[in-house]
């Protein structure tokens, strides 16, 4: 039993060394964090146009990871979530970048769904996957909204509704964030958890 | 309603009748399920309410199943989805005097997909269980439909929601009428239980360690001391916690000895206060029947962090 005891402490001890090294080496365990820096990215939208993330220091980027064979993100669409936000914080120093890191995405697809939806905003494409992991976004829909300093101070779902089916007690997070970081004040709610589907990345 | 779906199947074999093997599939199709059980069609999972009983004694507990049958390449979520995804939910509508306990899922698969999400859930098939009783003074003549309205999410390259509504009619007895029994026996044996009630383990201890080095985050280890070699792979299966990230999950097996470690992560702007962890371990047992015991870890309250 003694033995027992000894020998589950090592192998305790071993795998704490694994678990720290399998940590460092994992997506979820690196990159973006709320209050640090955004990672930066070059991707091109549906016209094929380079947009960087840095091109928008200043102003305040929200990033909608989206596919739009998603029936989650095809939900908010036929509800015209994301797009009526971009539209109304448009002329409020607010700029609205989606990012498809489906590994079947093209810039066609892209231009095909921003004309059907008629989006104004940039649908870049990510199916490499690099600019999803970067953040590691999970899922679709999936925000992410950026300080005027590149610092990240939203992440999580668009709002506390995953399944569509509240009326009174709906929170949009996105529009919650805006609306206090417009108003100079921290962001209540700086993380939840995204709901969607899984982001459909290539490896 | 179910009941009409089934009567439009019936009415459906005189005209098909020409077509005369898909015809008697119908009917027999429809005879069945307007006599036990109304079959809901939907994309890629078919949903039936099945009961491990063919007539209700009074007072008798018994097991309500809803099975569901995924097309191949296609899975359905756990009560915790995992990464993504939508937990697969039911509701049951009893007759007067009846009541339901929890819904109980069996052990669910781990899926790991591109990208390392990480998902929890089931492929084929798999019934969703809960103990039904009965009251005590129900007459000889009852009789009453059971329904359960099931929604679930259900993936494979893409994700369709559905649901459906199955239900089932059921008498009355004073003796023993028990149905189903293999089916329900299967499923109940891939419940979780606590490991005390599980000849295969003689002990499971779970404890902090320091791993990570953010400092809001914390680290555990849980320990299964099995009675015999360690199965191989055991899955770690978290409950979802609302104020925790639950970070990527390491699985060690040695000998007689299965280390569990993972991290949580409390969310940014949440100081959580204590509370547990509800997760279960996940394994094939020598007759590769999936099987599961209930862990639970303490979570000390988390100290306030920057954010």
């Amino acid at each position: 039993m003694r033995r027992n005891a000894a020998l589950a402490s090592l192998i305790a001890l071993v795998s704490v060394a694994l678990i720290a090294r399998a940590f460092a080496e994992d997506p979820k365990n690196s990159g973006a964090s709320i209050g640090a820096k955004a990672p930066d990215f070059t991707l091109q939208d549906q016209n094929g146009k380079n947009v960087s993330l840095h091109e928008f220091l200043g102003k305040i980027v929200v990033l909608e990871w989206t596919n739009p064979q998603c029936p989650f993100v095809q939900r908010h669409y036929q509800a015209k979530t994301m797009q009526t936000l971009a539209s109304q914080y448009q002329s409020k120093n607010v700029v609205w970048l989606a990012i498809n890191s489906s590994n079947f995405d093209t810039n066609e697809a892209n231009l095909q769904w921003a004309a059907q939806q008629n989006i104004s905003y940039p649908e870049l494409n990510d199916s490499s996957g690099a600019t999803g992991k970067a953040y590691h976004a999970t899922n679709t829909p999936e925000m992410y909204v950026i300080g005027t300093g590149g610092t990240l101070l939203y992440q999580g779902a668009i709002d506390n509704d995953p399944r569509g089916e509240k009326s009174n007690d709906k929170v949009n997070y996105v529009r919650q964030a805006l609306d206090e970081i417009l108003s100079g004040k921290p962001v209540s709610t700086p993380q939840t958890k995204p709901y969607g589907c899984s982001v459909k990345y290539k490896d | 309603m179910a009941s009409e779906h089934s009567n439009e199947r019936l009415r459906g074999c005189t005209y098909n009748i020409s077509m005369f093997t898909r015809a008697l599939y119908f009917c027999v199709a429809a005879l069945v399920s307007s006599l036990t059980a109304a079959q809901a069609p939907a994309a890629h999972v078919r949903a039936e309410l099945l009961a491990d009983v063919s007539a209700v004694q009074p007072g008798k507990p018994f097991w309500l199943g809803v099975r569901l049958s995924i097309d191949p390449g296609w899975h359905v979520y756990w009560k915790n989805p995992g990464d993504a995804g939508l937990p697969t939910r039911v509701t049951f509508t009893l007759p007067d005097g009846f009541t339901a306990g929890l819904l109980q899922f069996p052990t669910p698969r781990r899926f790991v997909q591109p990208g390392n999400i990480v998902a929890f859930g089931y492929e084929d098939s798999v019934m969703l269980l809960t103990k039904i009783t009965p009251p005590p003074n129900l007459p000889a003549d009852f009789q009453g439909r059971f329904q359960a309205a099931v929604s679930w999410l259900v993936c494979s390259d893409v994700c369709i929601p559905g649901k459906a509504t199955a239900s089932l009619a059921l008498g009355s007895s004073t003796s023993p009428a028990p149905a189903n029994r293999e089916l329900f026996d299967d499923w109940i044996s891939q419940l979780p239980v606590n490991w005390a009630n599980n000849p295969e383990v003689a002990a499971v201890h779970s404890r902090t360690t320091p791993g990570n080095a953010n400092p809001s985050s914390r680290s555990f280890a849980v320990e299964i001391a099995w009675t015999h070699p360690a199965p191989d792979p055991v899955d770690f299966l978290p409950e979802a916690l609302d104020d925790y990230n639950i970070l990527e999950t390491d699985v060690k097996s040695s000998q007689d000895t299965t280390v569990i470690g993972f991290t949580l992560q409390p969310l940014a702007g949440k100081t959580p206060g204590p509370g547990m962890l509800q997760a279960v371990a996940g394994y094939l047992d020598k007759d590769g029947k999936r099987r599961g015991i209930n862990i639970s870890v303490a979570l000390p309250a988390q100290a306030a962090n920057n954010h």
